[in-house]
């Protein structure tokens, strides 16, 4: 497989996000999940420069909302992952079972 | 998507608020804000100065080593290879039409010599309508 196409750390948890958060999946949302669950400090711009990476590979489509008067007036965009993006999870998640599989984890 | 960002900020700056209080929320919107600009900060707009610049100090250099030219001005030539390669980087960088228009026109005041009307215009039109082309067709595809 070649190397462009594994998805990186930051990008699988972006995606598994977007997937938990099914048609509410912007920006906002996807960092709060991420900040929720795993407790990092995840700032915004991270969130939305790695989702700009996932759509130019195809992984995620976006598209753009009305504005709403608590955003100032500006528009939201939401984001879908595809089936692409779908494929990309399982084999990552098949890649760090495979490698975990047998290992005794020390406590 | 700049746009949604600053939604975002401000959407979520109210539930911090809401959460954490005003102080706590000001310094959450702050350190978001310090911390994401350079994420969201574009390099692409270079990828159209930097060349068009190059190109322009290659110029100087190729007419400083003609011993009788009849003037300064450059040939229609060598101007339609900057809008060239301009408009090939534009697409190459998938920079936004804006972003085009303002990296043209920072190329264009930053040339050594002064630019023909024509040529301005030229560059500018072309470089905007490549970038707005790229990026649509990139949204289709």
């Amino acid at each position: 497989m070649p190397k462009g196409e594994s998805l990186g750390e930051f990008e699988h948890l972006i995606l598994l996000a977007v997937l938990r958060l099914r048609d509410d999946a912007y920006g906002m949302r996807v960092r709060r999940e991420i900040s929720g669950r795993t407790g990092r400090d995840v700032t915004i711009g991270a969130v939305y420069a790695t989702l700009e990476r996932l759509e130019n590979k195809g992984l995620v489509t976006a598209s753009t909302g009305e504005a709403t008067p608590e955003r100032g007036g500006r528009p939201k965009r939401s984001f879908h992952v595809t089936g692409a993006g779908i494929e990309a999870v399982n084999r990552t998640r098949q890649e760090v079972e495979s490698m975990s599989e047998g290992l005794v984890f020390p406590t | 998507m700049t746009e949604a960002v600053w939604g975002d900020l401000r959407e979520e700056f109210a539930l911090q608020r809401a959460e954490q209080g005003l102080c706590g929320a000001a310094v959450w919107y702050a350190r978001q804000v310090a911390f994401s600009m350079p994420m969201l900060l574009s390099p692409r707009p270079l990828a159209i100065l930097l060349p068009m610049l190059a190109l322009d100090r290659l110029w100087c250099l190729v007419y400083s080593l003609i011993p009788m030219k009849d003037g300064l001005d450059r040939a229609p030539g060598f101007l339609a290879a900057n809008i060239a390669v301009a408009c090939w980087c534009a697409v190459l960088s998938r920079a936004s039409a804006p972003a085009a228009a303002a990296a043209t026109t920072i190329a264009m005041l930053l040339a050594v010599s002064a630019e023909p009307p024509f040529y301005v215009l030229s560059a500018l039109v072309c470089v905007t309508a490549a970038s707005h082309l790229a990026t649509r067709n990139r949204s289709f595809s």
